[in-house]
């Protein structure tokens, strides 16, 4: 009789062990997904970065090859690799969500034609990566229950396009004529 | 009275003793559950949102951008980058210390 009362003990016992192991077992599977992909990402914003800083024919065409790089490598025929672990997250100045290719920050924000700052550009991808540390229970913090927002930056610089080039040069003939104008610095023209 | 008679009698209130104690256990657990963990979890969570963060932004975890203004510790200036050029409270490689 006292037999039959544990008989169900073994299986909930069970039931309870595999819980708890596959809860620890799939969050270290979700956070390494996790930080692969977002590995990945910055490696893309690099290569997206490279694309912009060669030379072309104009500064768009410079963009557009930036942006293509991205969308083969994260949006392959319109979609996303990995929509599951990591999306576009943002405004941005490009087709693709979270993707801002041109001048930082810091060259916005100061003054854009300064000598010390004007070179850096590239690439800021900013997406949302999904972050449940524990997979069956919510984060406290509603702003990581959306995802943990990240930024893959990378400023290469840019080379001038052709056009850009022209256009300095037109202004620098334009200088001597009219010597309290723009000053020429070797910029890779 | 015998002597079996008076030991099933001893145990008579065994079962609530032991249903008391369950309930215990379990009403514990349930308040861990709701009260305690998200403490604990989001502890746990912190570092992401904010030193991860930064690290994969800049290169470490104690650095400030431009972008930054309005986060502890960050006047949304530059601020404890490792790079080349030092200044400020900007650092070498590998050197930054106790800043």
């Amino acid at each position: 009789m006292k037999k039959n009362k544990t008989k169900g003990q073994a299986l909930i016992e069970m039931l309870i062990t595999l819980f708890a192991f596959f809860t620890i077992t799939f969050m270290v599977v979700q956070l390494g997904f996790g930080f692969g992909v977002i590995n990945y990402i910055h490696y893309v914003t690099y290569i997206s970065s490279r694309a912009y800083y060669a030379a072309r024919g104009t500064e768009p065409e410079q963009r557009d090859a930036a942006v293509r790089v991205v969308q083969k490598m994260l949006l392959p025929g319109g979609k996303e690799i990995f929509k599951g672990i990591a999306k576009g997250e943002g405004t941005s100045n490009t087709d693709v969500t979270g993707l801002f290719v041109g001048p930082s920050s810091r060259v916005l924000l100061g003054n854009p034609k300064s000598r010390d700052v004007a070179w850096e550009q590239g690439v800021r991808f900013k997406f949302k990566m999904k972050v449940n540390a524990v997979p069956v229970y919510k984060s406290a913090d509603p702003a990581l229950r959306a995802g943990l927002v990240l930024e893959s930056e990378s400023w290469l610089g840019k080379e001038p396009s052709s056009e850009e080039c022209v256009n300095q040069l037109t202004s620098s003939v334009r200088t001597r004529v009219h010597p309290q104008g723009e000053i020429l610095f070797d910029n890779g023209c | 009275m015998d002597l079996k008679k008076r030991s099933k009698k001893n145990q008579n209130a065994q079962a609530l003793v032991e249903y008391v104690i369950l309930i215990a256990v379990l009403a514990s657990i349930l308040w861990l559950g709701f009260n305690r963990f998200p403490v604990v979890l989001a502890k746990l969570e912190a570092p992401l949102k904010n030193q991860f963060r930064r690290t994969y932004k800049y290169g470490d975890p104690a650095a400030c951008g431009y972008d930054d203004e309005g986060i502890p510790d960050c006047g949304g200036s530059p601020e404890r980058h490792p790079r080349v050029g030092t200044g400020g409270n900007n650092f070498r490689l590998f050197g930054r210390g106790g800043t």
